[in-house]
């Protein structure tokens, strides 16, 4: 009989037989267990702040996030969704050269897929147990390399577009790095509204970078007509580095 | 917990008085400070409520409720990007919330803290969840994410190794 079975006895309600008894009279783990004093009586005070502190959960973003998490699921891919269809209504890639069509559905549905990875991460519940460190950075590199992976998917030639004429290479790149980061950072801030975390751990970060460069480079495919590998990967892929550094980098630098 | 989402708001304060001070008392061994122990209880009371909707009538509320504490106190050790310290002061001292203990309960108190703090962290968990919270095994072996073999291990272990340091901190002791 050791601490662990004498434990167990106790938890089942159980008397200790007497070989039980000799062992928690000779081991200081067992004999300590039981002189230590229970737990405090519930503390008044804290009970007060916690009900303060549920009071003050009011607000659109409180009933946000009391949504059951499959709701706030389908809340949040649909604001992705409707916030990436915005941008490609307001700068359709159509307007340039002809959409291929298989290629642009391969890359959304892998993109897509990612998506609903890192959705589940970003919103999962607190009451189920923590998704890896490993599955986290896994995405996020992932959600780093699928781009610059796709740029070099092969295009038909109906649909190659080298660049613009009105714009210069690092014009178009800066142009299309920026619409990809504001997508991302749109995106993410409905998706915090969503969070229910206080505040933002590191991974928290990870996932959320992710979730806004897939959004980002979801808009990009339905709005850039470049299919030069180099402006894929130099605009389009990098949104997620740019966003892990928004909300990493930035707001650590501020608070030193 | 069924009750609370109907609408009771006196079924909130039952549930904080059947489990607010084993999660204290849980959260207590990890933190040096007694108000970082009680900001993470309350944290997951706030948690508790916000997830409220997500509780499915019949379900058992205490292994939700731990989940939720073991993955606040994962998050408030990230975010502080520190270790857990090891707690060598007196319980209860200073700490208006806590009734004055006699000094024995204080200095058992205080030995079950220092041998938690010298055991490796996933043996830590086990015990504080199976010794301070009184939960069966087979309920932490869900909570931690682990097989009820692999926690039946770190338990043993875990208390093999504090039954080690107890009677090296109490060989020492009488040495002095």
């Amino acid at each position: 009989m050791d601490c662990v079975d004498i434990k167990e006895t106790v938890l089942r309600g159980e008397s200790l037989s007497w070989e039980a008894a000799q062992h928690v009279a000779a081991c200081p783990v067992c004999s300590l267990a039981l002189s230590e004093q229970q737990a405090t009586a519930s503390d008044e005070s804290l009970f007060t702040d916690i009900r303060r502190a549920i009071d003050e959960e009011r607000g659109v973003r409180a009933w946000l996030r009391s949504r059951p998490t499959n709701v706030r699921f389908a809340l949040g891919a649909g604001w992705a969704l409707a916030i990436v269809a915005l941008v490609a209504l307001l700068t359709p890639r159509t307007h340039y050269a002809p959409m291929p069509f298989a290629e642009v559905a391969v890359v959304l549905a892998v993109l897509s897929a990612l998506g609903v990875v890192a959705l589940r991460l970003e919103l999962h519940p607190l009451q189920a147990p923590e998704p890896s460190i490993v599955a986290v950075a896994g995405c996020f590199a992932a959600v780093l390399v699928a781009p610059a992976l796709l740029a070099f998917a092969p295009v038909p030639q109906a649909a190659l577009f080298d660049h613009y004429t009105e714009f210069s290479p690092p014009q178009a790149a800066f142009g299309c790095f920026f619409i990809g980061v504001m997508t991302g950072v749109l995106v993410v801030a409905g998706l915090r509204a969503l969070d229910r975390r206080t505040s933002h751990s590191r991974i928290g970060v990870l996932v959320q970078a992710a979730a806004g460069a897939i959004a980002g480079n979801l808009a990009l495919e339905l709005h850039c007509p470049i299919t030069r590998p180099s402006h894929i990967v130099f605009a389009h892929a990098t949104v997620s580095l740019a966003l892990l550094a928004l909300y990493e980098f930035l707001p650590r630098r501020r608070a030193a | 917990m069924t009750a609370y989402l109907a609408g009771d708001s006196a079924a909130f304060r039952e549930l904080f008085s059947r489990y607010g001070a084993v999660l204290e008392r849980v959260m207590r061994h990890r933190l040096h400070r007694p108000e970082d122990a009680r900001d993470l209880v309350q944290q997951t009371f706030l948690q508790l409520h916000r997830s409220r909707h997500d509780f499915r009538a019949g379900a058992l509320l205490r292994p939700w409720l731990f989940t939720i504490a073991l993955n606040m106190k994962r998050e408030y050790f990230r975010r502080a990007g520190r270790r857990p310290e090891s707690p060598l002061e007196l319980d209860g001292h200073g700490d208006p919330g806590v009734a004055p203990r006699g000094h024995e309960q204080v200095e058992a108190t205080e030995e079950v803290r220092f041998a938690l703090g010298k055991i490796p962290e996933d043996q830590r968990d086990v015990i504080a969840l199976h010794w301070l919270a009184g939960i069966p095994l087979p309920e932490v072996a869900s909570l931690v994410g682990a097989s009820l073999s692999a926690v039946k291990v770190r338990a043993h272990r875990g208390y093999a190794a504090m039954r080690h340091v107890l009677k090296g901190r109490r060989g020492n002791l009488d040495e002095g």
